[in-house]
């Protein structure tokens, strides 16, 4: 009896120190996880000259890392942890430029560009042709 | 004293550099060729004596004389000997005379070897931009300035993170790349003033953009790796504004190569090329003014004063506007030679220049974007990074792959045949289904960003591979291979290019992790063991290295990672462990010793990241091959 | 319609010369706060001597600075003697943050060169840092006559500074 119960003991403890433990960071699914390093990627430290989150070894890039943590241990979604960093560094700590008016030559002007010049370049082409 | 000399022969340079640009003047008013001509001794001249400033930069760095400033600020007695004379390019003034050093030697090239009828106005051109950067560096960055009366016996050291070997080419190449597309924008500048702007023209320019093409390549290609496996977080591209100040040149100078193909061949799109090797040129020079302003902040740029800025922006609109009014007023209207339609060579060139140019254009825009958004909205702060030029990059590559593989087979003028489009369709098809099947086999999943990718890896293959047979009869399939190997190795280095990014993106992993001696993690279908953690002391840096044993597949191997105190500028920096195989890297970076014996570490697998290299370095091939191959037949 | 062609270029490059010429004038390397005009963040944390515990209501009346500060953060020695030109010349209170330190020697250097402080709040794990969006130490804020934060300032507290960036706003 004793021994089944030391086994059981044993047995419980080896499967707790699972990989998950080892992680430096640790979450409650696998997708929670991908979404911490995907956001650490995607949010700049605001301290270093031009790095991610996930490229630098700065004190406020490893709180900021816990805190993201912690937030999506508390359920939160991405978009409410990319507020609530916004909402106190600002629009810089963001690599993706939100999408609003300010920033919409940003995002719709390189494709609008570039059909202006390629509906420019066809219909002259074909009105050139035309002529000849 | 040696110092001074330094400084004499690069007054001398500046010196000689300023008559040899003035020397078109005396030649235009006087009416003689006398003084033109001057130019090439001059050149000789202005080479000697720069190389030897520099190679006595060198030199004092070897001796270790730190009365000289610069030197103080980037060695140091510990450092090995081959990483002093590499410091001497390891900040901004030392890296500035060997810019202007190498756009010595292309002149010098070009001088010898160039064969055209505009060469000598072309050179003083040259010249002038050798003259205005030699100012620049003599009056605002004098490398040989001295710390007298007091002299350190010691340096601050170079920054850890260069002392590696790639630093020792990186910049050398890279700006072997920069300065190289002076030489189509001297002479893009000098057909413009002469009334020159033909057929020959293009021909004889379209070999030393090549070139410069080729060195900008590598040298992007050999930053990236770098940042790769020195920065330890295992990204390649960072959308840095100092890596797209070399990106946008390069997207350029690919467009112009494409332009003058059509220029030298069917004679359309003279202008447009004249314009581009103006572009390439400033985008070059706009590049080197965004690093060493300071006006943006990278990882990447030299700490510099605004006053410097100043200068580099006086360069750079002297040279920009200059070229640009001359273009305006010198503009002749293109004589109607032949006419193409949609479906022809020229108008799918057409298509490649403009997605090339729009891309190079709107990387530029978001480069400068967070600049212009402070200027509106007063002082508040945006970021533009990685997430908006992924999504930016990925249609244009995607229309750029398609009609590389579409346009190969287009004839001059108008295509007739459009039968090739069955045969490629079915074969690339055919071999990306094989390719999926192994990928599913190997790897269990199939991802979209790493199919789209063997997509057009395909289609590019097959295309290029198609279009070769198509294109030619029997006899004449050798002298066609030979001519066409350059653009055929550089464009299947287009297809290993996307391939790796591709695949590196969809089946990356990555996990930060604690460990103690003995554990194990598995990530990517490997198992890491940390093994063993020990401490050394080497000769400018003591080290805390921990060795991890890999078992990946059937084999296994051995890789450490080391953290390393560097005693004379106390930094500390981690050297990552790499392991490449031919299909995979694992990658260890240590972190910190966060409880005795408990390390943190930086686990990754990633896969195909060493195939993106290997394709720049394809296209660096091919682009020289290519350059060679029609400077020899000009010279028939 | 040629002409109006060919000189686009160059008018396009002209006016991006204009912008990078009045870019280079701008020298600031400091991070724009988003907390200019807004609330002081809600706390409630203890005092760096343990006697109290502390939250908004605890300041005096607007206006007053807040001073993030640590024993670990070498560029706070350069500004404390201002910091206790302050205090002792009761221009403006000043409140500090003591940013994830250690209490006793924060306490032990205060005693040693002088507590220009009303109080200290021991910001321990860095929590009211993080609701400033401060990112490093030392760190400056002034809160004015309307309760709102009006200045941020990154960096050493100097004279210099205190006369460009936060003197206008005393009077409001």
């Amino acid at each position: 009896m004793k021994q089944i119960f030391l086994l059981l003991t044993i047995l419980i403890f080896s499967s707790l120190h699972s990989d998950e433990e080892k992680s430096l960071y640790s979450f409650n699914s696998e997708e929670d996880h991908q979404r911490f390093v995907n956001l650490s990627k995607e949010l700049r430290c605001p301290k270093c000259q031009s790095s991610s989150l996930s490229g630098s070894n700065s004190p406020i890039s490893k709180d900021l890392k816990n805190q993201i943590q912690e937030l999506i241990l508390e359920g939160k979604t991405d978009q409410e942890i990319k507020e609530y960093l916004l909402v106190r560094y600002g629009d810089y700590i963001l690599y993706e430029p939100r999408f609003n008016s300010s920033t919409i030559v940003l995002w719709y002007g390189p494709f609008f560009i570039l059909i202006l010049v390629l509906g420019v370049l066809f219909f002259w082409n074909i009105r050139k042709n035309k002529d000849s | 004293m040696i110092a001074e000399l330094g400084f004499l022969f690069l007054i001398c340079s500046m010196v000689l550099s300023f008559i040899g640009s003035i020397m078109p003047i005396f030649s235009y008013f006087k009416k003689s060729d006398y003084f033109l001509n001057l130019v090439n001794p001059l050149t000789y001249l202005v080479f000697l004596f720069t190389s030897l400033s520099l190679l006595i930069l060198v030199y004092s760095f070897g001796i270790d004389d730190f009365s000289i400033k610069y030197i103080a600020q980037n060695s140091n007695t510990n450092l090995p000997l081959y990483y002093k004379l590499s410091a001497t390019w390891g900040a901004h003034e030392g890296s500035l005379l060997l810019w202007i050093f190498l756009l010595c030697a292309w002149t010098l090239t070009f001088s010898l070897k160039g064969n055209n009828e505009t060469k000598n106005l072309s050179t003083s051109f040259l010249l002038q931009v050798i003259f205005l950067f030699s100012a620049f560096t003599i009056f605002t960055s004098n490398p040989f300035e001295r710390y007298l009366p007091v002299v350190p016996l010691n340096g601050a050291d170079l920054n850890p993170l260069l002392q590696d070997f790639a630093f020792t080419i990186h910049p050398p190449l890279l700006y072997l790349g920069y300065s190289g597309l002076a030489i189509p924008f001297a002479m893009a500048v000098s057909a413009l003033l002469s009334g020159k702007v033909n057929q020959v023209w293009a021909a004889d320019s379209r070999p030393w953009v090549l070139s410069a093409t080729g060195f900008l390549t590598i040298g992007i290609a050999i930053g990236s790796w770098w940042a790769y496996y020195e920065l330890g977080w295992g990204g390649w591209w960072f959308w840095d504004p100092v890596e797209n100040a070399a990106f946008v040149p390069w997207l350029i100078a690919v467009a112009l190569i494409h332009s003058l193909i059509v220029s030298q061949n069917r004679g359309h799109f003279k202008n447009w090329s004249i314009l581009l090797a103006i572009l390439a040129f400033s985008m070059s020079l706009l590049g080197t003014f965004l690093v060493r302003s300071g006006i943006l902040t990278s990882v990447h740029s030299f700490a510099l004063d605004p006053e410097r800025g100043i200068f580099l922006l006086g360069i750079f609109s002297y040279f920009v506007l200059g070229s640009l009014f001359i273009f305006s007023i010198k503009y002749k209207e293109e004589t109607k030679i032949s006419s193409y339609t949609i479906s022809s060579k020229e108008f799918g060139f057409l298509l490649n220049n403009v997605f090339l140019v729009v891309l190079g254009v709107s990387i530029m825009f978001g480069t400068l974007f967070p600049l212009i958004y402070e200027a509106i909205y007063e002082g508040d702060q945006i970021s533009v990074g990685r997430p908006y030029y992924d999504t930016l990059i990925i249609p244009f590559a995607v229309a750029l792959a398609l009609l590389q593989a579409f346009a190969l087979f287009f004839s001059w003028g108008r295509t007739e045949n459009f039968s090739f489009i069955q045969k490629l369709f079915i074969y690339a098809l055919l071999i990306f289904i094989l390719i999926s099947i192994i990928n599913y086999l190997l790897y269990g999943e199939l991802y979209f960003f790493s199919s789209l990718s063997l997509g057009l890896f395909s289609l590019i293959l097959v295309a290029n591979f198609l279009s070769l047979r198509s294109s030619s009869d029997k006899r004449n399939f050798r002298k066609l291979l030979i001519s066409k190997s350059g653009s055929l190795l550089a464009h299947l280095g287009t297809a290993f290019l996307v391939l790796g990014i591709g695949f590196v993106s969809s089946y990356s992993f990555e996990r930060e992790v604690i460990l103690s001696k003995g554990e194990r993690y598995d990530l990517g279908g490997s198992t890491f063991i940390f093994k063993e953690l020990s401490s050394q002391r080497e000769a400018n840096y003591l080290s805390d290295k921990a060795d991890f044993e890999v078992e990946a597949g059937g084999s296994n191997f051995s890789l450490n990672t080391e953290k390393r105190f560097y005693t004379s500028s106390s930094q500390v920096m981690s050297e990552a462990g790499i392991k490449a195989t031919l299909m995979k890297d694992y990658y260890v970076t240590i972190g910190e010793e966060l409880n005795t014996g408990f390390w943190s570490f930086r686990i990754q697998v990633k896969t195909l990241i060493r195939w993106i290299w290997f394709g720049a370095l394809l296209i660096t091939i091919g682009s020289f091959i290519s350059s060679r191959s029609i400077s020899r037949s000009r010279n028939e | 319609m040629n002409s109006y062609f060919t000189k686009l270029p160059l008018i396009a490059f002209i006016g991006l010369v204009l912008f990078l010429l009045i870019f280079l004038k701008d020298d600031n390397q400091e991070l724009k706060s988003v907390l200019i005009d807004k609330d002081f963040p809600e706390f409630n944390l203890p005092s760096l001597d343990g006697k109290n515990n502390l939250n908004t209501l605890s300041f005096e009346d607007a206006p007053f600075i807040i001073n993030v500060w640590a024993t670990w953060c070498i560029t706070c020695r350069v500004e404390h003697p201002f910091l206790m030109e302050l205090k002792e010349k009761s221009i403006i209170p000043v409140y500090g943050i003591n940013y994830k330190d250690d209490r006793s020697k924060a306490l032990e250097l205060l005693d040693r060169t002088g507590d220009p402080f009303e109080f200290s709040i021991f910001d321990y794990k860095g929590t009211l840092a993080m609701d400033l969006g401060v990112y490093g130490a030392p760190e400056t804020f002034l809160v004015g006559r309307d309760g709102l934060i009006k200045v941020r300032h990154t960096g050493a507290l100097t004279p210099e500074v205190w006369n460009e960036k936060f003197i206008k706003h005393l009077g409001n």
